[in-house]
């Protein structure tokens, strides 16, 4: 696979495949309605079907008497169209979801990719990748395990690669170095390899190798969920989550009057766009699609369409509003829109973009500045089988 | 194992490929349920015919491109389209990043052999011998023509602005 490949599946225009539904299935049993021609007896009808203008009037006549014999065979079911709503592709995307089997696990495996861009020396851009993950257990008498990786980084786009392939390809580069945080710009092994997921065999020193990883455990008494952005939450809160919008509103202003006690100066509005962090947490899905259907109401909501993520996923783009900034060097800041993608299949959250809102500051509008991904390991499981392997334990 | 079996296995083993196939290549849920409805009716006519395994797949894929290219010649049809499928073909919608236009734009320009060979190994995620058996070509031809159609879409985004590629996975 090369980069003209990969740009090429980026565009895919249908990048995931529908389920037989109900649709398909009387597509079916509309064609099975008419018995199939013996081709021995018709040699030539591959041809005769799919060149001869005569014979794909033909088969528009089938087909228009299969349309007659599905219609009128249909009288149990009669197809019901419901008007378009804004956001209908969440509203879809909730009804696809809530009645799938929900499963469950003493540990939650939650698995997060994080990228940043940042300025090499104001040559190029290198994407610094990072990637830690949680293990929290469902009762809170088990320990929780936490397991990061030192950073790693590849250029972040093909431009930025050749600059960098120019001047020199250097092995390793300054890292970040946040104002107010820390002030040595630490080296980053820079590649132009995979560093997100795959094997750590693969990756050498990339994120997630043995190579500078570090882990704890201990235990967490009160069992508060580690993503406290809605709102602190036991596992046992989270098990018991509204799977109603109506109720799920109700408990989300609870919240937010929470929030705005502890000083947080927000409205509802600004507030409710937060709780699609909650499509990262384990939630069933009945809860997730009460949460989708709660933000496809939200005025600032708005579907982009179906992009990938930053690990290469079909997702269903979604943009809740409004646009923050990116740093990009000790001195410059990039003004960038976010987007958050979700899983078709199972409504949770794939990744939160942040795409340059515009052209300037050595960005290119459209181009990804940041990013955190859920790896594809997350999700219910069993304990960890021992401590991660090679990993220094307290880092 | 009846006739009836075999379609319904076949259909209900494959349908998501070639509704994603059709989804690819046409611009609306109409015309994406002629295709389907075509194929799978091209399918249950000459059942007999369609290969077993994995081969039944791209057997459907080389019909697929058949009905297409009847739908391009401007033979219209509306096929069996019940209120039902057209929701579930309308749900997907899909846009392209805008990040990514220009890609898309570049694409687009290919001529129609170079975007279905590009398509065929990138979305189909077919090899060089399937797709020389989805084109009715050699191996040989379906490669050499999947490098030429790679360097004329390279040499297309050379022209381009900033080109950006997310990293897989």
């Amino acid at each position: 696979m090369n980069d003209i490949d990969d740009l090429v599946q980026a565009i895919d225009p249908a990048p995931y495949a529908l389920p037989l539904g109900p649709g398909a299935r009387e597509l079916r049993d509309a064609i099975m309605a008419d018995e199939p021609r013996r081709a021995r007896r018709l040699p030539h009808l591959r041809l005769r079907i799919l060149l001869a203008p005569a014979a794909t009037a033909a088969v528009v006549a089938l087909v228009v008497t299969l349309v007659v014999t599905l219609v009128t065979s249909l009288t149990a079911a009669p197809p019901v169209l419901t008007p378009s709503r804004p956001n209908q592709e969440l509203y879809d995307l909730a009804d696809r979801i809530e009645r799938l089997p929900a499963s469950s696990g003493a540990y939650w495996r939650d698995v997060r990719i994080e990228g940043n861009a940042w300025s090499a020396g104001g040559r190029y851009m290198i994407m610094v990748v990072e990637r830690r993950e949680t293990w929290q257990p469902r009762d809170p008498a088990d320990v929780v395990i936490r397991r990061w990786s030192s950073a790693a980084a590849h250029p972040a786009t093909v431009a930025d690669e050749r600059a960098w392939r120019a001047s020199g390809a250097p092995a390793q580069v300054a890292g970040p170095c946040y104002v107010g945080g820390r002030t040595s710009c630490r080296p980053v092994p820079l590649s132009d390899g995979d560093v997100v997921g795959g094997p750590p065999s693969a990756r050498g020193g990339g994120v997630g190798g043995s190579k500078g990883c570090g882990y704890s455990s201990g235990l967490e008494p009160r069992g508060i969920y580690p993503d406290m952005t809605v709102a602190e939450f036991t596992m046992a809160d989270l098990s018991g989550f509204p799977a109603r919008p109506d109720a799920l509103l109700k408990r989300l202003h609870a919240y937010h009057e929470l929030s705005t006690a502890r000083g947080f100066a927000q409205s509802f509005e600004e507030f409710l766009p937060v709780t699609v962090n909650l499509l990262a947490m384990p939630l069933g899905p009945a809860q997730r699609a009460a949460v989708i259907r709660v933000l496809a109401g939200s005025p600032s909501t708005k579907v982009v369409g179906t992009v990938r993520d930053p690990l290469g996923r079909a997702g269903l783009s979604v943009d809740f509003g409004g646009t923050g900034s990116q740093l990009l060097s000790p001195d410059r800041t990039a003004t960038v829109r976010d987007r958050h993608i979700l899983d078709p299949g199972t409504g949770e959250l794939l990744a939160s973009v942040s795409y340059a809102a515009r052209t300037g500051a050595g960005v290119s509008e459209g181009q990804v500045l940041g990013y955190r991904a859920r790896g594809p390991e997350s999700g219910w499981t069993g304990p960890p089988a021992r401590a991660p392997e090679g990993c220094k334990r307290g880092g | 194992m009846t006739q009836r079996d075999r379609f319904k296995a076949v259909y209900d083993m494959h349908y998501s490929a070639i509704q994603q196939y059709a989804a690819r290549r046409t611009s609306s849920p109409e015309d994406t349920a002629d295709v389907l409805a075509e194929t799978f009716l091209v399918a249950w006519r000459r059942i007999g015919d369609v290969p077993q395994g994995d081969k039944a797949l791209l057997w459907l894929y080389g019909v697929a491109r058949r009905v297409l290219a009847n739908q391009q010649r401007g033979a219209s049809r509306r096929a069996v389209l019940t209120e039902r499928l057209r929701d579930e073909l309308a749900a997907v919608r899909t846009v392209t990043p805008v990040e990514l236009d220009h890609v898309r734009k570049a694409f687009d320009e290919l001529p129609e052999r170079d975007r279905e060979v590009l398509a065929l190994a990138c979305w189909e995620g077919l090899s060089g011998e399937q797709i020389a058996q989805v084109m009715g070509c050699t191996a040989i031809a379906a490669r050499t023509r999947l490098h030429r159609a790679r360097r004329r879409l390279a040499a297309l985004l050379e022209r381009q602005p900033l080109t950006m590629v997310m990293r897989k996975a």
